[in-house]
């Protein structure tokens, strides 16, 4: 590299001495005094060269040396006897010579810039052609102009020279840079394989610290090896499966840096092994994890709530095996899981997608938490429905509470065997109001007949057509009593009507007839309602006492 | 409110086990039966006393604490609750 560059300088030295000198006979008149000895030298170079590169094989070093001597004395000769010289070869010959030194300017300077290549040589072939006092400029073109044309030349020069040498500076330190980063890579690798050894991932480390020698040979960047890095570090720290895109997308993106190496195929495959035994750990790693949350689930999660939901678990435990049905299909995902090969890039993908889905699976212990709230809740509201039906002074209210509790049924979460429980549950209650009403509306309407037909019997005789009447009524009423009695109520409409026209028979028969002895019988409460206030003030801290003591 | 529910919660606040599930849906559905009773019986009075403001302050005030109760009661049911932190449960189901 130096002896190209040594050309180069000696032109332009050549060209400065004579440019600064101002003189015109300067190199060309110092040529044509000894054009014969400088002939003969540029004779002997030439042809020691033509004779070597044509000749060394065969005859070896001496020889050719030799011959080039010979012919160079036969037409330095030649040239003595005719007075011949190179120079009379003119400006063409010149031009030659000049297109020849730029052409090697190119070649030496093609890894520079175009511009450096332009600049060095104008500013050279300038130098050099002004130098040489070649006729390029006419005699008419003064020497000021000359002047400025080679202080132009000379600057160009001098550019050239500095953009060379800023240019070389900068690759002399790409190359230490590109040096301290190879080394930073190889120990990115031995720091990336120390954590994947502390993370028990053996096999891992040793395919890494082979994949960072070959890539470390092959110049891999420090980015990719640190990324690698980050990659073990992520594989023995990262213990969310969730995060399994963003596994992905390292994955996706190593896989790409590795693909645009410029390494050989091998090289390739071998990154490829290396990261794929990584990742075959984390998906190790993320199986173990789901399976032991499956197992969780299975022997926790599901038990629990049919405990919570029916106090009794022999009578329900539908939950509970929907709950093993589910954790049986999540063991089966697991089973398959393990069972797939994680050596491509495929593979990986399915096993995440699985994973993914698995973990949704897994979610179900929220769901069956919220049903399990939901069905309480409902369990509740039927309940106290149960207890509160005295408050519902028309079967319209009671209806619509009733057709609210179904939906709410409806839309729970449940099998519906479960559903149809619910559903019958709340029938019973139901039916358990209608009962009470005609229970009530009998002994009130007994309650009537009896108090008016003693009434009627005390005054027996006085007046036979109305006691007559009277009985009769009564006997009428008591059929409906009984036909309410055998009617078939289901939500009814039956019993809205019958609750409808008995009380307004009822209330027909007390305001038209003789005055009833009727009272309506007095509901006895647990207790009064001022120890009811206090008690229930009382109640409320006893529980939070309790709930808190713990 | 009977005196029975009274006794019974005092004994669990003296004794050292916890209250269990089956204990805390006895005492839930006895309350609302309790309770029904004791409205019942008030609003039987507001409606014969229509004017008299303190029934009215009076049934105000049993339905706050009533209400308080039935959210203490879902509450411990419920994740993060009462009976999940004491451990009321095992794998073979409650204890």
């Amino acid at each position: 590299m130096k002896r190209n560059y040594l050309f180069i300088w000696m032109l332009l030295l050549v060209g400065v001495v004579e440019a600064a000198s101002g003189s015109s006979a300067g190199v060309m008149s110092l040529y044509f005094n000894n054009h014969l000895f400088v002939d003969f030298l540029i004779f002997l170079g030439f042809f020691i060269i033509v004779t070597q590169s044509v000749f060394k094989d065969t005859f070896g070093g001496g020889l050719p040396i030799a011959l080039g001597l010979i012919l160079s004395i036969s037409i330095g000769g030649y040239f003595y006897k005719t007075g011949l010289a190179l120079g009379d070869f003119g400006p063409i010959a010149l031009l030659i010579v000049s297109l020849i030194v730029l052409v090697m300017i190119v070649n030496k300077l093609k890894d520079y810039s175009f511009w450096v290549i332009i600049l060095s040589a104008v500013g050279v072939i300038g130098l050099m052609l002004v130098g040489l006092k070649m006729n390029i400029l006419p005699d008419s073109v003064n020497n000021l102009l000359k002047s400025v044309i080679v202080i132009v030349c000379i600057i160009l020069v001098l550019l050239s020279v500095y953009k060379i040498i800023k240019l070389r500076h900068d690759n002399r330190d790409v190359a230490a840079k590109k040096k301290a980063d190879v080394a930073d890579a190889a120990d990115a690798a031995a720091v990336a394989a120390a954590a994947a050894k502390k993370a028990d991932v053996a096999d891992a480390a040793d395919a890494a610290e082979a994949g960072d020698e070959a890539a470390v040979e092959a110049g891999f960047a420090v980015k990719e090896v640190r990324q690698k890095m980050n990659l073990i570090n992520y594989t023995s720290n990262s213990n969310n499966p969730v995060n399994s895109n963003k596994l992905k997308k390292d994955v996706i993106l190593l896989e790409g840096k590795i693909k645009e190496l410029e390494v050989n195929s091998d090289e390739k495959k071998r990154l490829i092994v290396l990261l794929q035994v990584i990742l075959g750990k984390k998906y190790k790693f993320i199986i173990n994890k789901l399976t032991n949350e499956v197992d969780k689930f299975v022997e926790g999660y599901g038990k629990k709530y049919s405990v919570v939901l029916y106090q009794e678990q022999s009578d329900f435990d539908f939950l509970n095996k929907e709950a093993t049905e589910e954790a049986k299909v999540l063991h089966e995902k697991m089973d398959e899981l393990k069972d797939l090969g994680l050596l491509s890039g495929e593979n990986v993908n399915t096993v995440l997608a699985v994973a993914e889905e698995v973990h949704k699976k897994i979610n179900l212990v929220d769901l069956y938490r919220a049903i399990a709230v939901n069905y309480i809740g409902l369990v509740v509201k039927i309940t106290e429905l149960s207890h509160n039906l005295s408050h519902y002074e028309d079967y319209e209210t009671l209806k619509n509470y009733v057709k609210v509790l179904e939906e709410e049924i409806q839309e729970l979460g449940v099998q519906q065997s479960e559903k149809d429980r619910l559903n019958a549950f709340l029938q019973n209650i139901s039916d358990m109001k209608y009962n009470s009403m005609i229970q009530k509306l009998t002994k009130k309407v007994d309650d009537f007949i009896g108090s008016s037909a003693g009434r009627y019997g005390v005054v027996e005789g006085r007046d036979s057509d109305s006691l007559t009447r009277n009985k009769a009524e009564a006997e009428v009423l008591r059929e409906k009593i009984d036909k309410l009695r055998n009617l078939r109520i289901k939500f009814g409409e039956n019993a809205a009507a019958a609750w409808v026209l008995l009380g307004r028979f009822i209330k027909e028969k007390a305001e038209s007839g003789p005055r009833s002895s009727f009272q309506r019988p007095k509901e006895v409460s647990a207790e009064t309602p001022v120890e009811g206030k206090k008690n229930l003030k009382v109640v409320l801290t006893k529980i939070k006492k309790i709930f808190t003591k713990s | 409110m009977t005196t029975k529910l009274l006794r019974f919660l005092d004994e669990i606040i003296e004794r050292d086990e916890p209250m269990t599930i089956s204990e805390a849906v006895n005492i839930w559905t006895s309350l609302i039966a309790d309770f029904s009773l004791v409205k019942g019986d008030l609003e039987k009075r507001m409606k014969a006393n229509p004017g008299d403001e303190s029934l009215k302050a009076e049934l105000t005030e049993m339905e706050g604490h009533y209400l308080e109760i039935h959210q203490v009661m879902k509450e411990v049911f419920e994740p993060g609750g009462y009976f999940e932190k004491i451990g009321a449960y095992d794998k073979n189901g409650i204890k």
